[in-house]
């Protein structure tokens, strides 16, 4: 089953992404920091490694593009998808390791859709 | 060669209040903006006095001394900041400074910082309230016909709030300059046509009218596509939203003075605003009973200006209460020459 791992500090939100893609028919992961992602990537080399990482682009507890840089170390075929209400971080040079790039509030067939794209997708039934 | 009549012209042109004072510290002269923004520091009066309206001895001491210091004229008069010229002159005059506090620019990038950052916080929360109401929707079935209604409701208003941040976002950015326009050769007719597609359901589902006429063969204007189109679409969803139904509105373009005329006009309740300019300010809304769900902040014409402006076009507005409103903007052919006819920015 396709895994993905949800950065984001707030639990609304986290929440809100296991639902849809719960409901879309993926597993997920849940971090509420940047060291939580990475310490979630260390266990699962071996383990559970997500498929997909979706990042907030601003978490308490670094940088976002430095959390993003040690995810990419840590994981390097795992695409990210970084989520973001600030417009114009796809073109800014610090971000160049994503994947792509999702605007809040959330497109949520556009993000389905780039997950899917960015993975094997959901089970087929 | 020095002429004392155009140094005069040029300090009357200086925003901020200019005000000379002999030895003896009484008010020898003023600039315009002093007479302007303080009227009561007139000339013959000695400053102390002057200001001890506002300020006790001990500040005007202060400011006397070279200390710079925020100060406002009255209850209701906007923070100044005061200052003195701290070379001094043999004859022991004395030329006090003071200007809008507010028009500082460290205070206004601050302002926008914060405003920036407010905006983007508050997605966050937004984003959980219209995932959260899209989620009940797509269970739809589960609901009883009043809960349904209930959570269309609250994601219209998530929508809108989200839509003023857009708007909030837009013109924080615009008025520090980072508005750039993106030029290229731009058929009006053509996304006038497609704006129109756009809206006429929604227009149409409110049994108002949507009528179209486009002068054939205009030339092509230098413009920003995707700007232009969020002005014909922000003048069109204004005459649709803020109108009862019966409403007809009709879009035009022609081609006049060197440039293209597009004209956007309804027969519906008029501008709620005195005068119809009003309607250009930031944040100034007309109040109308039963509208502030559908209501924008009143910015969006503010940023419309803006855009037009920025492509050294012109905006304006006619409208009576009850028989309806026209915005007209011009936009030019060649955006070169028309620099020579632009008018000074408005604040």
């Amino acid at each position: 089953m396709v895994t993905v791992l949800i950065v984001d500090d707030s639990p609304s939100i986290r929440l809100l992404l296991v639902r849809r893609l719960e409901m879309a028919g993926y597993s997920t992961m849940t971090s509420a920091s940047g060291a939580e992602a990475i310490a979630a990537l260390d266990e699962a080399s071996g383990g559970r490694e997500p498929d997909l990482i979706l990042l907030d682009a601003i978490l308490p507890d670094a940088d976002g593009p430095e959390i993003l840089d040690r995810l990419k170390a840590a994981g390097p075929d795992i695409p990210v998808l970084v989520v973001s209400a600030v417009t114009g971080l796809a073109k800014d040079k610090a971000w160049t390791a994503a994947d792509g790039h999702v605007a809040k509030p959330i497109d949520f067939d556009d993000l389905l859709g780039r997950v899917e794209t960015l993975t094997s997708g959901p089970p087929r039934p | 060669m020095a002429n004392p009549k155009h140094l005069e012209m040029v300090l009357d042109h200086v925003p901020s209040a200019l005000i000379l004072l002999d030895a003896d510290r009484q008010i020898l002269q003023r600039n315009r903006a002093a007479e302007e923004l303080i009227p009561q520091l007139e000339p013959g009066m000695d400053i102390w006095e002057a200001m001890s309206s506002f300020a006790n001895e001990e500040k005007v001491d202060r400011i006397m001394r070279g200390e710079r210091m925020v100060l406002s004229a009255g209850s209701d008069q906007p923070a100044f900041e005061w200052m003195v010229t701290v070379d001094r002159p043999e004859n022991g005059y004395l030329v006090v400074m003071a200007w809008d506090a507010s028009l500082n620019y460290e205070t206004i990038q601050g302002r926008i910082t914060f405003i920036m950052a407010a905006s983007h916080e508050l997605r966050s929360p937004l984003t959980a309230l219209l995932g959260f109401a899209e989620i009940l929707e797509l269970d739809g079935d589960g609901l009883t016909a009043q809960q349904a209604e209930a959570v269309a409701v609250i994601r219209r208003n998530a929508e809108h709030l989200n839509s003023m941040l857009d708007d909030v976002i837009d013109l924080s950015r615009n008025s520090f300059g980072e508005l750039r326009l993106e030029l290229e050769p731009l058929e009006i007719n053509g996304l006038v046509d497609g704006v129109c597609e756009t809206l006429r359901p929604q227009i149409e589902s409110k049994e108002q009218t949507l009528k179209v006429s486009a002068e054939t063969g205009l030339k092509p204007i230098e413009a920003d596509a995707q700007r232009i189109r969020q002005i014909v679409f922000n003048l069109l969803q204004n005459a649709h939203k803020h109108n009862p139904p019966g409403t007809n509105i009709g879009v035009s373009t022609r081609s006049s003075d060197e440039g293209i005329r597009l004209a956007v006009n309804d027969d519906g309740l008029g501008l709620p605003f005195t005068n119809p300019e009003d309607a250009f300010r930031s944040f100034r809304r007309g109040p109308r009973e039963g509208d502030s769900e559908t209501a924008g902040s009143g910015i969006g014409l503010a940023i419309t200006r803006r855009v037009v402006e920025l492509h050294r076009g012109t905006i304006s507005v006619e409208s009576t209460r009850d028989e309806g409103t026209t915005f007209e903007v011009w936009l030019p052919y060649d955006r070169e020459k028309a620099r020579l006819l632009i008018t000074p920015d408005r604040t």
